[in-house]
């Protein structure tokens, strides 16, 4: 072999070698791949409950309603109440329940849907419909006719429309979202083939919508197109907390002309997180009487690195709801960081806090978790060593729309184990 | 006189290697001790090691160390392939991101994170930036040769062209994956470039591609010297030109490679550094190579501390280079259009 030669295969052999045996050595070393997902921790049977009974919430039982089963909306309000006043009977405290006015509101609106005679109920509708409305943008839209044709520029608005109305009435979908198919079952999101792109302005065109849901941050071209087809145009909000999307979800309610759909739906919504603050209650009650320190949740989100959510979003907000149990919104305050919307945290930061329970919301979680699992520092985590560690739907986490209850249940969920 | 005027030349360079390694030492030092463990702590736990009773993880030993480690490799790496092609081209605008090699490697990168083999094979990300910056380079070089003869006039422009090109690509494929936008934003955090969280792993990806690169930069730097000089010249004197130049071409690929797979995207910076140390110490490569691996990990590392110090989130140190080293550029560019002016005089 010639000396040249020589060199290049010294040096191949040498990098190739460094290589060989940092990373062969660790993947001889892999753990079995026990992912502690949330899928296992769902499938796994309740807890036998100790006295107060707890609030039994299922996750495709909310998931069906968020999707615009009214009947079973209708139901489970009233059953999360009659689950809070078992609780508060029992002597639990800072037990939460809908006002008094909003569970009658549920059960009236329920009557109109469902035993009202269709032509009085659109009677009753038109009614309490609002006359006119004025968008995020400031222009006032005059409900004067009905539309029957709707295009959801947004995901917020798709959401809410494939609750609410009839797939028929939707001429497209936002591109991707029937990839989420987690959320929105395929056979429901096929009945509306046509995608919303900007090069199908011709195939939208002739599908006549008559409004169209856009936000601030949708492409100038696109808004204009529309416009130029004579569409109407609704700017919706975009969504930073519950309340907002609470707020557009009564707003497009009188929209497309189901306010009491909506309505309803928003109620619900405020039941569902009632009821599941409820359920963390009954959790960390025994906790407390016993005087048991309460276990520390971090919840991270990752990428590339890793970061935490700060109050400004929306998995910031129901951080916030979970109380002492969090220690991640904490972390932020301290770090003065709250007006970001994300805050980077290195694996030492983490290491240090050393959780009891590290949800993260993520997309490749097989390789995330083999990765933690494999690192010397996160692997001796509490979290990680008592099987803590949970991986979340990061699409729900961050969906700014009615099935943020999902999140939320998720988030719940990861602690039931801390009876 | 002769020697007189070497002698200065040397103390001056020997004072001017002591300022940076004592820049590089504190900087270091602040460094390994800034974080968020309590240092009593991390140092009770580092000689626990001894006895074997340590925890399995250190802050210092498994977090700041690579991480140090990772900065000095990259921050060298970048200012010594700037200085290597700046004097093989005999161009001053010659660097790894104006000949588009930063594009190439990064957009191989791409290609791994969107198949997602960085997950499986952490070593995918070094191979897939130094043969994608390898290729470019070579492709650049080509595209630049006409009759034998690198033309000067064309390489950086041919250099941007296919910059532009490959930039369009990368843009394409990014454009095409849009409604991922997980993916997109995991994009978005590589190429901003960052030091956070780099452990043991990214040592290893870019260490070995770093040593190998430095040592031959720095084996060759007599022949850089006489390169710069011209081709013919460099012929004339003895210099086996083809193959130096494919081995530097090899080994900057090797620095800017790892460079990338470790920190990901930092512009400018292997621009501007060797003008800067050439602008205080001279053109004299034997001098300048050795230099800019000082200078290269020294400013690069007090880039991260402070960034680290004054708890900036909203930018990476690759946001941070990149205005720095395209206002510093701009500086010296008048500054060298002055120099003209006032008829080379100083």
């Amino acid at each position: 072999m010639s000396n040249i030669l020589k060199v290049y295969a010294f040096v191949a052999l040498f990098v190739i070698g460094w290589w060989t045996l940092a990373f062969k050595q660790k993947s001889s070393n892999d753990p079995s791949p026990t992912l502690i997902s949330l899928a296992e921790v769902s499938n796994q049977e309740p807890k036998p409950s100790v006295a107060p009974p707890l609030i039994n919430v299922k996750r495709e039982q909310l998931k069906l309603a968020l999707a615009g089963d009214l009947a079973l909306m209708a139901q489970l309000i009233v059953e999360w109440d009659i689950n809070a006043q078992i609780l508060q009977q029992t002597g639990l405290s800072s037990v939460k329940r809908l006002p008094a006015h909003e569970l009658l509101r549920s059960q009236i609106l329920k009557r109109h849907l469902f035993t009202t005679a269709p032509d009085e109920l659109n009677i009753i509708k038109q009614n309490h419909r609002l006359k006119s409305l004025t968008d995020d943008a400031g222009n006032t839209i005059t409900l004067d006719k009905t539309f029957q044709r709707y295009l959801p520029q947004t995901y917020i608005s798709a959401s809410f429309l494939l609750a609410l109305v009839p797939t028929d009435e939707i001429v497209a979908l936002p591109r991707c979202l029937r990839e989420h198919e987690q959320l929105y079952p395929k056979d429901l999101t096929a009945q509306i083939p046509l995608d919303i792109d900007r090069y199908n302005a011709e195939k939208l065109f002739q599908a006549q919508p008559e409004i169209a849901f856009v936000a601030h941050y949708s492409h100038p071209a696109t808004i204009q197109a529309l416009l130029n087809q004579g569409v109407i145009l609704y700017t919706m909000k975009n969504p930073t907390s519950i309340e907002d999307i609470s707020a557009e979800l009564l707003q497009m309610g009188h929209i497309i002309n189901r306010p009491f759909e909506a309505e309803l739906l928003k109620i619900f919504i405020d039941a569902a997180m009632l009821a599941l603050d409820n359920h963390l209650l009954t959790l960390t009650r025994p906790l407390i009487t016993t005087h048991t320190p309460i276990p520390q949740l971090l919840f991270l989100n990752h990428h590339q690195n890793f970061s935490i959510p700060t109050p400004r979003t929306i998995s910031g907000q129901l951080l916030a709801r979970m109380g002492d149990l969090d220690i991640s919104l904490a972390y932020v305050e301290t770090h003065q960081q709250s007006q970001e919307w994300m805050m980077p945290i290195d694996k030492e930061q983490i290491i240090n806090l050393d959780p009891d329970y590290l949800i993260i919301a993520a997309e490749a979680t097989q390789a995330l978790n083999k990765e933690i699992r494999q690192n010397m520092g996160l692997k001796q985590l509490k979290a990680v060593r008592n099987n803590h560690l949970y991986f979340v739907d990061e699409s729900i986490q961050h969906s700014p729309t009615q099935y943020i209850v999902l999140a939320y249940f998720d988030l719940i969920q990861c602690m039931a184990g801390l009876q | 006189m002769i020697s007189l005027y070497n002698t200065q030349k040397k103390r001056s360079f020997l004072k001017l290697n002591i300022i940076i390694s004592v820049l590089l030492v504190v900087c270091s030092v602040f460094t390994l001790l800034l974080g968020d463990t309590p240092w009593q702590l991390v140092w009770q736990d580092v000689l626990k090691r001894f006895d074997g009773t340590a925890l399995p993880w250190n802050p210092l030993l498994d977090e700041r160390i690579p991480r140090l480690i990772v900065i000095i490799c990259t921050g060298a790496s970048l200012a010594v392939a700037g200085a290597v092609m700046q004097a093989l081209f005999q161009n001053p605008l010659a660097s790894p991101n104006v000949l588009g090699i930063s594009c190439g490697g990064g957009l191989l990168v791409v290609l791994v994170f969107v198949l997602e083999w960085h997950l499986e094979y952490p070593f995918a990300i070094p191979i897939a930036a130094f043969t994608g910056s390898l290729l470019t380079l070579l492709f650049v070089y080509s595209l630049s040769r006409s009759g034998g003869k690198v033309q000067l006039n064309t390489l950086i422009l041919t250099g941007i062209a296919v910059s532009s090109l490959l930039f369009a690509i990368q843009a394409a494929i990014m454009y095409a994956l849009r409604d991922r936008w997980m993916l997109i934003q995991t994009l978005t955090e590589w190429e901003a470039g960052s030091t956070v969280d780099r452990d043991w792993k990214h040592v290893h990806m870019q260490l070995p591609l770093t040593l190998v690169g430095l040592y031959g930069c720095w084996f060759y730097r007599s022949e850089i010297d006489i390169l710069a000089l011209g081709e013919e010249e460099a012929k004339n004197l003895g210099v086996e030109v083809e193959k130096v130049r494919w081995r530097l071409f090899l080994c900057v690929a090797l620095l800017i490679g790892g460079a990338i797979a470790s920190v990901g995207m930092i512009a400018f910076f292997g621009l501007v550094l060797p003008h800067l140390v050439r602008y205080v110490q001279g053109p004299a490569n034997h001098h300048l190579i050795p230099l800019c691996i000082l200078v290269g990990s020294a400013s690069f590392t007090a880039m991260d501390l402070l960034l680290r110090m004054l708890e900036i989130h909203a930018l990476s140190i690759g946001n941070i280079s990149a205005i720095l080293g395209g206002v510093a550029f701009l500086v010296l560019m008048r500054g060298s259009r002055r120099f003209l002016h006032m008829g080379g005089r100083r």
